[in-house]
């Protein structure tokens, strides 16, 4: 459910975010089908890829173990989640993966990495914007 | 308030060019090399957790 929030959220921002020049797109892992019906059902308008082998995510550095997954502050943000409507569907992909998200430039800089420490951590879409304004 | 680590730090650049090369799959089943997407212009590049 943390998932279709995170995606809801970065929807709502999506103009903002092309309107300062910037492309927008997600990766999650699992099978291309399971991504692609994701982003239907969705209905993403930003491009949704796959990493099945998490080469990606550890490129990136993004945390994977058990003990951020069950973290006390899952309480916290599964309440939130809850109260705004979503609920978990059938988990797909790496449970114990978690995400992070980041704003890149030519020549590969960093304007922007957030790395989630555990499940419902995600970032605030205002953070990516102020980054590449 | 959020529990997640937000770098700024000297090994940043590390994370970009280690991002650049690596392949992903597109939901069609096709590679694409994730620095095409900010080779021209920034981008925004979310990782989300798992989709459910």
């Amino acid at each position: 459910m943390f998932c279709r929030e995170q995606i809801a959220q970065l929807r709502d921002f999506t103009s903002e975010i092309r309107e300062r020049g910037a492309r927008l797109l997600a990766v999650g892992n699992g099978k291309p089908a399971q991504a692609k019906a994701f982003a239907e059902e969705r209905e993403l308008d930003f491009p949704l890829y796959t990493d099945p082998g998490l080469r990606a995510y550890r490129a990136a550095g993004l945390r994977r173990d058990v003990s951020s997954t069950f973290n006390l502050g899952l309480v916290k943000h599964g309440v939130r989640a809850l109260k705004t409507g979503f609920r978990q569907g059938a988990v797909q992909g790496d449970p114990w993966q978690q995400g992070g998200a980041f704003v890149f430039a030519p020549g590969d800089r960093v304007l922007f990495e957030q790395r989630s420490d555990t499940a419902g951590d995600h970032v605030d879409p205002r953070e990516l914007i102020a980054a590449l304004t | 308030m959020t529990h997640s680590s937000t770098t700024k730090s000297t090994e940043s650049n590390l994370s970009a060019r280690d991002l650049a090369d690596v392949t992903v799959l597109d939901t069609e089943g096709e590679v694409y090399r994730l620095g095409d997407a900010w080779s021209e212009g920034p981008a925004v590049l979310v990782f989300v957790r798992h989709y459910g």
